[in-house]
């Protein structure tokens, strides 16, 4: 009886901790998001995104170097030259919600190359 | 009219053409500063503690054109106020040595500073915001004149 119940135990442990039945869910592809940068603006200005994987792919369509710059993450591309492209991939954890995006080249911020990077929930 | 009349006249008449020819003299000796590239303006009122002269400075990138004004002059002691204006797209002005930054400075919007320039001495002043790929040849100076 002893056995029969260990068994038992076992088994329901096993079921439990165990596959679901249900197929693995597969990593979502990573979403990509074209931007140029010009004086001064981002195109789009404001972006959605979902949490995950994201590549920004980003496109100096400018006459000088402009950055793309998530303040609130931390996280940046170094400048990028006027005519040159950039990829920059995250894993977007952040909470949902709006974060800022800044060009960070001296006075672009201020004049007015900022946006906003939605996470959506 | 006897002959010392016509002496005294002509007497009379070299004197002051002395005096203007010594005028002259006089006002190159104390002219202008040495003009490099640019138009120089002078924006000295009459020394005194009080006095306030008026600048204005429009801004273009260098390849059309730079500073209005690459060479501003003042007396010691002017409260200079800067009418400032980008007229092709944004800029900045930054004269460090007195403190003064504009940041931006947008198109079609003026926008003014002052400050007192109590010392003598050239004084780079720049745009701040990186305008143009020639945006480091947009420079000017400040000349403070005893």
């Amino acid at each position: 009886m002893r056995v029969l119940l260990m068994t038992v135990l076992v088994a329901s442990l096993l079921v439990a901790c165990g596959p679901s039945g249900q197929p693995r869910q597969q990593a979502a592809p990573a979403q990509e998001i074209e931007v140029g940068l010009n004086e001064f603006r981002f195109e789009p200005a404001t972006i959605e995104v979902s949490r995950g994987k994201v590549v920004f792919k980003l496109k100096n369509t400018g006459t000088v170097e402009h950055d793309f710059v998530l303040p609130d993450l931390g996280l940046g591309t170094p400048p990028i030259p006027p005519g040159q492209s950039r990829d920059l991939e995250l894993e977007i954890r952040a909470q949902p919600g709006r974060y800022r995006i800044e060009c960070d080249v001296p006075g672009h911020r201020e004049a007015g190359m900022v946006g906003t990077l939605v996470v959506k929930p | 009219m006897t002959d010392v009349d016509r002496l005294v006249g002509r007497l009379a008449l070299a004197l002051a053409a002395l005096a203007v020819v010594g005028a002259a003299v006089a006002v190159r000796s104390v002219g202008p500063i040495a003009r490099t590239e640019a138009p120089t303006v002078v924006a000295a009122a009459p020394f005194s503690p009080t006095a306030t002269a008026t600048v204005r400075l429009q801004a273009r990138a260098p390849e059309r054109g730079g500073w209005s004004e690459k060479t501003i002059v003042v007396r010691r002691g002017t409260r200079v106020r800067l009418v400032l204006r980008a007229v092709d797209t944004p800029h900045g002005f930054e004269l460090a040595a007195f403190g003064v930054k504009v940041l931006p400075l947008l198109p079609g919007k003026e926008q003014r500073v002052e400050f007192v320039a109590d010392k003598e001495g050239h004084f780079p002043f720049a745009c701040n915001l990186v305008c143009s790929p020639r945006h480091a040849e947009m420079v000017g100076q400040l000349v403070v004149r005893r």
